[in-house]
């Protein structure tokens, strides 16, 4: 009896050790998914909307205690290729950024035309909405500045909204644009195709009326008119499709059979940390991703939208009272009377810009309200985020600076300096996350990789080593490695033949240091050598 | 015995005695083995996850750096991507058509998207998993039950409150809602349960509550209502409610109970706590309409029947043992007794409330006032009249979000006859976050609350409450007084959790309540 015990004992170690061993992923010899076809057909599913009770008490209470209760480790994000990219989906769509045809690809309908007939119906694109027919019979809503803040909320709705689209998140279109009180007519017997209602409208016409015109005459008067008599508003293209409710904020979204990555598990989700934070979006919350079918029923699809821009910009902690970098620990332990911190004065001379800092601290930056997504962030998703930023172009972000419509030419400009000013502290935090560097060949004898970080100047070059390190698919070490110091940003990573692996398939981690501190995470290249020659089949931050 | 066997016992120690018979030795059986083996794999697993994250390893600087081959130089920096250089097109590459094509590759698949065929393993990954597994009963209970709570609820309309106008249009409604219940409030058994709201067609909804706090415990609630925009926003409800709560506290009457002579203790006991066991079956008819804005009207009438007897797991301090039996109003008769009353309450009552939600810490007013009959109907001749008032102010301090609020409330009753009101009827401070263990006919309670937004949807909350009873105005007693702080939860239209701590004479207190906000007033579902 004595060996089988011994046995099952040496067994159940060895299983153990095995089973604990660390093994690379391995992708499969095939060309990276570019689009992912969650384009097909479905039927228009029903409306979704959650109550904030239930939500909160979801999101404060149920799911840390469900979470607190899960040992494995955080799921990488399931919505990325094989070359660590996020392929083209209806969550994410990149439009060219060349300013002719990016105008071209974000107008789908153009600004609204007057006159506007006021519906009784929901504004769920933003705050404080009236939802207006066009003369042309499209559906907008329409928003005004505060009273003493004019331009702040609407500037920054039209300049959010642009450079989120630029990000290649699906953003609604939002104008600027303004009317006189007679351009106005309430519309309590209208309906729209895309109505959003809630069917608890009061029904009696009379009773739709006066509600109507109250609503009016309210937002009308939210703020001062211009000095011609008009009101200046943003209008928000909304919905392009039919909106069907808030996009869930965890989990997929059951009537959809298209969703098929978990939320929390979109890197797209993941990687609004940063974007959050580029653009001071202090309140932004679950609430502003809905959902729009985008077809005929039956036969269209969902996209999934961000909306809420006219919280950004710094607008919230201007109109809100919310600080930007919000420390809740000291609000706390000072009873609520710590100071507004990082309320530039720049801000207080220009009445059209929200409190924007110039610096931003993106690893303290947190939605309004727990956001699992974000949660999920990990430097790869940080990195990609970072990636995304860059590509938005100074010529972008004039551009989108220009549809604010601010009417001060040094308020503008401010606000275009500083958000270029966010966007290089928010990409060397993104950067600093990982080994920030893309594979840009590769060839039998090597692979030539790019570090951003040099390439954009965030990283003297000469202060940046890497450690290169080859395993094969079960992560034995193939060869003893090498460390590099390249000159540049752009450096080329051997492939010595004894680093391949007998089956071809080889693993070449790259780890970068600067100044002799390693990164967080290190750059995996998986490449499969054989008779065709050497193939890129896997990249992971 | 020369070698070790397993026992066919259920023992799971088996010794095994040398042949000498003189000697012990301990010889491990299957099990010493197993759990051995388990054990050090445990050992190793941990240790593994340990390693799982090891700081990089800096490269020695004596070993020496990799030099490529010379027959290998490092590639050109231009070179173009893999797809078009020659040296990775073999003659079977496809046209260029093809190549577009398959540049062009779709999938919806989430593995195939990701194009890993085996996942990544990091050490400790086998434990993680297997503790996971550990932990997925209690895990996805809870997941469940927060999981169900993913449509729309009209929780709002199942308290004694008028919905505004904006608030119907902004909401919209659901099917089914599964909420939990928590509570932990001094003098009272913790309890936990479960809140299911059917959220129906033309503003009708429905609502199921169970709750239970251990052996004789027990809540089960159901209610139906109706709430309505046109021609003015009300509400409609009809309910009904049984309830059994055991270990209540009843400590006499006034302010001093043990000083107070309508009080008669038992000679023989040191007790001057009583306990006792309540049972209530009640139904509920109300309705409620929003004039204005900020203002509304409510009429309710209440059918309740109370059992009241001893607490049975008590003992000594059980209501019978520690007064005497029959002089408490409402309470048990005789030893192992039980009284039992039928009471008709009828109430109208007006609110005003200028806040624009009542969750979040706001500026604004409150004040309630309400005039209400009671009168028994089995048999008995008992009435009498209740009224009251309530009233808050909601001040700003240095930020919107930092709020302070004196608040005062008075619960009057008055017989209308000279038959005792039961004990149960009696004004209670309700309102005081001490122990409030104190009842009489009239109570008045002044407290003022700090409240301020440290994030989102959370703020902190200091108070402090003064109370008293007496039997009227003139009688008053001492006050007490209770101090504390605690946190909030609130989504905008009301809270959704809440606890404290409060610091009184009496000791510190705790409170959790989530699931069900308490609602300021409304005296037909309070105790």
């Amino acid at each position: 009896m004595r060996p089988i015990f011994s046995l099952l004992a040496v067994l159940t170690l060895s299983a153990a050790t095995l089973a604990c061993a660390r093994r690379p992923a391995r992708f499969a010899d095939a060309t990276p998914v570019t689009e992912v076809a969650d384009d097909e057909p479905i039927d228009l599913p029903l409306l979704v909307e959650y109550n904030d009770v239930v939500e909160f008490s979801d999101l404060f209470v149920g799911r840390p205690l469900v979470e607190a209760m899960r040992t494995t480790r955080k799921p990488p994000p399931a919505d990325i290729n094989a070359h660590d990219e996020v392929p083209t989906s209806s969550w994410f769509a990149p439009v060219s950024l060349e300013p002719s045809a990016f105008e071209l690809a974000y107008t789908e309908s153009g600004p609204p035309v007057p006159p506007y007939r006021v519906l009784l119906e929901r504004a769920p694109s933003g705050n404080n909405g009236i939802a207006v027919i066009d003369q042309l019979g499209r559906r907008f809503e329409l928003r005004r500045d505060p009273a003493d803040r004019p331009e702040v909320r609407t500037a920054a709705a039209a300049v959010s909204a642009r450079i989120v689209r630029a990000l290649g998140y699906y953003a609604p279109e939002v104008y600027i644009s303004d009317a006189a009180d007679g351009d106005f007519a309430i519309a309590p017997d209208d309906s729209h195709p895309s109505s959003i209602t809630s069917g608890m409208e009061p029904q009696d016409p009379e009773v739709r009326r006066k509600q109507l015109t109250k609503t009016l005459q309210e937002w009308l008067e939210s703020a001062p008119a211009n000095k011609k008599g008009a009101y200046r508003f943003s209008a928000t293209r909304w919905p392009p499709g039919i909106d069907v409710g808030r996009t869930p904020v965890a989990g997929v979204r059951s009537n959809d059979p298209n969703d098929r990555v978990p939320h929390e598990n979109r890197r797209t989700l993941r990687a609004m940390k940063l974007v959050g934070a580029w653009l001071g979006m202090t309140r932004f919350t679950p609430h502003d991703l809905r959902d729009v079918y985008r077809g005929i029923p039956g036969e269209g699809h969902l996209v999934h939208y961000i909306v809420g821009m006219d919280k950004s910009l710094g607008t919230e902690a201007i109109v809100g009272k919310r600080p930007e970098q919000k420390d809740e620990m000291t609000l706390l332990a000072t009873l609520g009377f710590a100071p507004d911190p990082n309320i530039p004065p720049t801000q207080r001379k220009y009445k059209a810009l929200g409190a924007l800092g110039e610096e931003v601290d993106v690893g303290r930056y947190g939605p309004a309200l727990p956001f699992p997504a974000m949660d999920q962030i990990d430097g790869a998703d940080a990195y990609w985020a970072a990636k995304r930023i860059a590509s938005v172009t100074d010529e972008m972000v004039q551009l989108a600076v220009r549809a604010g419509k601010v009417g001060n030419s040094d308020a503008r400009k401010l606000l275009f300096e500083l958000i270029l000013a966010r966007k290089r502290h928010v990409l060397a935090w993104g950067y600093a996350q990982t080994t920030p560097c893309d594979v840009e060949a590769v060839e039998d004898r090597g692979i030539v990789v790019v570090d951003r970080a040099v390439a954009e100047g965030f990283t003297a070059g000469q202060t940046v080593e890497y450690v290169v390190s080859y395993f094969d698919s079960s992560g034995e070490p193939t060869h003893p490695g090498a460390v590099l110091s390249p000159e540049g940003a752009r450096f080329a990573v051997p492939i010595p033949r004894s680093a391949v692996a007998a089956d071809g398939y080889t693993v070449i981690r790259l780890m970068g240091e600067v100044g002799g501190v390693p990164a967080p995470r290190h750059l995996e290249m998986h490449v499969i050598r054989d008779g065709k020659g050497t193939r890129l089949v896997g990249v992971r931050h | 015995m020369n070698r070790w066997q397993a026992r066919p016992s259920s023992k799971v120690y088996t010794m095994a005695v040398s042949p000498a018979g003189a000697e012990y030795t301990w010889k491990p059986p299957h099990l010493r083995c197993t759990l051995a083996a388990a054990v050090a794999a445990f050992v190793y697993a941990i240790a593994s996850s340990a390693w799982a994250h090891p700081p990089p390893a800096t490269p020695n600087p004596l070993d020496p750096p990799y030099i490529p081959p010379p027959a290998e130089p490092p590639p050109p920096v231009d070179t173009a991507p893999p797809d078009q250089d020659a040296s990775t097109v073999s003659p079977d590459e496809p046209p260029e058509e093809e190549q577009a094509a398959a540049h062009k590759r779709r999938a919806i698949d989430p593995a195939e998207v990701t194009g890993i065929v085996t996942p990544e393993r990091e050490r400790g990954d086998t434990m993680r998993e297997v503790g996971n597994v550990l932990l997925a009963p209690p895990r996805e209970s809870f997941a469940v039950l927060f999981t169900l709570t993913r449509t729309m609820t009209v929780l709002a309309e199942q308290q004694q409150l008028v919905p505004k106008l904006n608030q119907f249009t902004k909401e919209k409604r659901g099917e089914i809602t599964l909420f939990p219940t928590m509570f932990f409030d001094p003098g009272r058994r913790p309890s936990v349960g479960g809140f299911m709201v059917t959220g129906g067609p033309g503003g009708l909804s429905t609502s199921l509550r169970v709750g239970t706090g251990g052996p004789n415990e027990a809540l089960l609630e159901t209610r139906i209502a109706l709430a309505r925009s046109t021609p003015l926003p009300f509400t409609a409800v009809a309910e009904a409610l049984y309830d059994m709560r055991t270990s209540l506290q009843y400590l006499g009457l006034g302010q001093d109970p043990e000083k107070d002579l309508r009080n008669r203790f038992r000679d023989m006991t040191r007790y001057r706590e009583a306990r006792y066991r309540h049972q209530r079956v009640r139904a509920i008819v109300s309705g409620g309409i929003r004039p204005s804005e900020n203002t509304e009207l409510f009429v309710s009438s209440s059918y309740t029947t109370h059992i009241v007897d001893d607490s049975p797991d008590d003992g000594g301090r059980a209501m019978s043992f520690v007064f005497q039996p029959g002089s408490v109003p409402g309470g048990p008769p005789t030893f192992d007794g039980a009284s039992r009353a039928t009471i008709v309450y009828s109430e109208v009552a007006a609110r005003l409330d200028t806040r624009i939600d009542r969750g979040a810490p706001r500026e604004g007013a409150f004040a309630e006032g309400y005039l209400g009959y009671a009168a028994a109907v089995n048999g008995s001749d008992m009435q009498y009249g209740r009224f009251g008032f309530r009233g808050a102010l909601f001040l700003s301090l240095y930020r919107k979000t930092n709020i302070i609020a004196p608040k005062l409330v008075v619960d009057w009753l008055q017989p209308l006859n000279r038959t005792p009101i039961p004990f149960y009827e009696l004004a209670r401070e309700t309102d005081f976050r001490g122990f409030h263990t104190r009842r009489d006919q009239l109570s008045t309670t002044a407290s003022l609350d700090y409240r301020w937004g440290f994030a989102p949807q959370i703020s902190g909350r200091l108070f402090v409450d003064v109370n008293t009873v007496g039997s009227e105005l003139a009688k008053l007693g001492l006050p007490r007084w209770a101090v504390g702080f605690g946190m909030d939860i609130y989504a905008s239209l009301q809270d959704i959790g809440s606890w404290a701590f409060s610091f009184s004479p009496d000791g510190v207190g705790f409170f959790l309540s989530f699931g069900v906000p308490n609602s300021f007033g409304d005296r037909q579902h309070k105790e």
